[in-house]
């Protein structure tokens, strides 16, 4: 893609935004707080308990040329101690074909509950983190992606 | 894909380490994780061939747990950090389609002060 077109796209669809002015990132990587449906998938898994926003710090490039290899960085405040820590911590996508990305089992064994990986992003869309914790609170968080080059076509 | 296909995989981590430090353990294996929602030029749908699963024990103990689905990436790689306690074994073990069975054993080795 050419370097014109490509950040052609990437305007059109962060509504505008500057890309060179860090306030337009930082709206654009906004987490933490309801206003978005919250995928059907996660909805499945929370199962009727309430969720709560926060507490989940998800790192994703807000704007990335190639959805096929996406790096990813997740983590939960959380003590991490056996009276209180992230059993599980699962990854949810809001457009790709199939909405489970990872699910990661974690425990007190851990000094801080944090796991990095490489995701596949089928469009621009939000990536959904939602964390169970041994007392069975639900914690979640999302972060929006702008992807200019989707993976799975073709 | 024709005849068997060798997986190579890799488990890293800082060994020897320090008593009481945080190592980052770093578990990557060379696999397609072929999707099952993409089509050949003639329409038709390319098999799933997937890792499904990274389990990672020490001293026999499950320490981490990765159940993976189509969202993750080609050639798997998951960071989790491990605080360094005793001396011992950490074994990663993957497991996915078509029979695969993968595990690295690797020794954590407590640094002399």
């Amino acid at each position: 893609m050419q370097r014109r077109a490509f950040f052609k796209n990437a305007l059109a669809v962060g509504g505008g935004l500057s890309i060179w002015g860090c306030s337009g990132l930082t709206a654009l990587a906004a987490q933490n707080g309801p206003g978005r449906d919250i995928p059907q998938a996660v909805l499945n898994w929370a199962n009727g308990q309430p969720l709560q926003y926060g507490r989940i710090h998800l790192s994703l490039p807000p704007l990335v040329e190639n959805g096929f290899l996406v790096s990813m960085s997740v983590r939960v405040e959380s003590p991490m101690t056996e009276s209180d820590h992230v059993e599980e911590l699962r990854i949810f996508s809001e457009l790709n074909p199939s909405p489970f990305i990872a699910n990661f089992f974690l425990g007190p064994q851990l000094p801080e509950a944090r796991v990095e990986t490489r995701i596949r992003l089928a469009d621009s869309q939000a990536v959904w983190a939602v964390a169970r914790t041994n007392t069975g609170d639900l914690w979640c968080s999302y972060q929006q992606v702008i992807v200019t080059l989707a993976a799975c076509a073709g | 894909m024709a005849g068997p296909v060798t997986h190579r995989a890799v488990l890293q981590f800082q060994s020897p380490a320090p008593q009481g430090s945080v190592v980052e353990v770093h578990a990557i294996i060379r696999h397609p994780m072929e999707s099952g929602f993409r089509r050949t030029e003639r329409g038709e749908l390319i098999a799933a061939n997937l890792i499904r699963r990274l389990v990672c024990r020490f001293n026999g103990r499950e320490v981490f747990r990765a159940d993976l689905h189509p969202g993750m990436g080609a050639d798997p790689s998951i960071r989790f950090p491990f605080r360094v306690e005793q001396a011992g074994d950490m074994e990663c073990e993957w497991l996915g389609d078509q029979g695969l069975t993968r595990t690295i054993k690797r020794a954590l080795v407590i640094s002399q002060p």
